[in-house]
């Protein structure tokens, strides 16, 4: 049976951490580690971005992570290895928002659980994103329903 | 029954939380009416994000007819936008 690590971490206590994930995930039966990275880009819908803030409600959250690993755990593999962390607060631009890792046996799984579990988070797990941009305006991005259940891959996807 | 209503995302303009006093019997979807009384003159409010937004405590997104007891603590989840 594989381990996972779920959590939310305030961006003024640490930042989020490539290394302890990759670490968490790589474990000797183990052939394929998978890390996904994602970052406060400086450009959304045709303005300039100067930095996101992001608003989590922190329990539902951590038990959607925790729901989508199991999920992904149950389509992949029970052995599958999965480290997931999201940033709360304010980052600039280059800031790490999340890191996904899943360690696997082989490739294949790591990366199809990997790719699961963003889809799944942008549209299920309760956070929200406000951006800061140039002219000094700030915008809620416009985001997913939430669905009481939704268990299916996505038909469409985020940038 | 008093019902604590926490906001977040768009919502957090109107603050940390939202109070109600509703009927006995009360379910998830009278929170939407009373949000509606509470906030319809405020330039901020905005119907139709209530109606693409949801309700749940800490371990779920409720159902519409999930019903609501004395001192219940629930949020609210405008679309969602993680990652």
């Amino acid at each position: 049976m594989g381990s996972i690590f779920v959590d939310i971490w305030d961006i003024k206590d640490k930042p989020l951490d490539v290394m302890e994930a990759l670490n968490f995930v790589t474990k000797n039966p183990n052939g394929a580690e998978t890390l996904f990275v994602g970052t406060v880009r400086n450009h959304n819908q045709g303005k300039k971005v100067l930095g996101v803030s992001y608003d989590v409600f922190e329990p539902l959250a951590k038990q959607s992570f925790k729901d989508i690993c199991a999920e992904a755990q149950n389509k992949w593999g029970e052995d599958l290895d999965i480290y997931v962390t999201h940033i709360k607060g304010r980052l600039d631009i280059g800031g790490i928002s999340i890191i996904i890792a899943v360690g696997s046996p082989h490739r294949d799984e790591a990366f199809k659980a990997n790719r699961y579990i963003i889809e799944q988070i942008k549209h299920r797990s309760s956070i929200w994103k406000l951006e800061h941009y140039f002219d000094g305006d700030s915008e809620w991005t416009k985001g997913c329903e939430a669905c009481t259940h939704s268990h299916q891959v996505p038909e469409h996807t985020h940038d | 029954m008093k019902i604590t209503l926490q906001l977040f995302g768009a919502y957090r303009v109107f603050g940390e939380n939202l109070y109600f006093d509703l009927d006995d019997g009360a379910k998830v979807f009278d929170i939407r009416n009373e949000i509606t009384k509470q906030l319809k003159d405020n330039k901020a409010f905005n119907e139709a994000l209530l109606k693409s937004s949801r309700f749940a405590n800490e371990k779920e997104i409720l159902d519409e007819g999930h019903p609501l007891n004395d001192g219940d603590k629930i949020a609210i989840i405008p679309p969602v936008a993680g990652g």
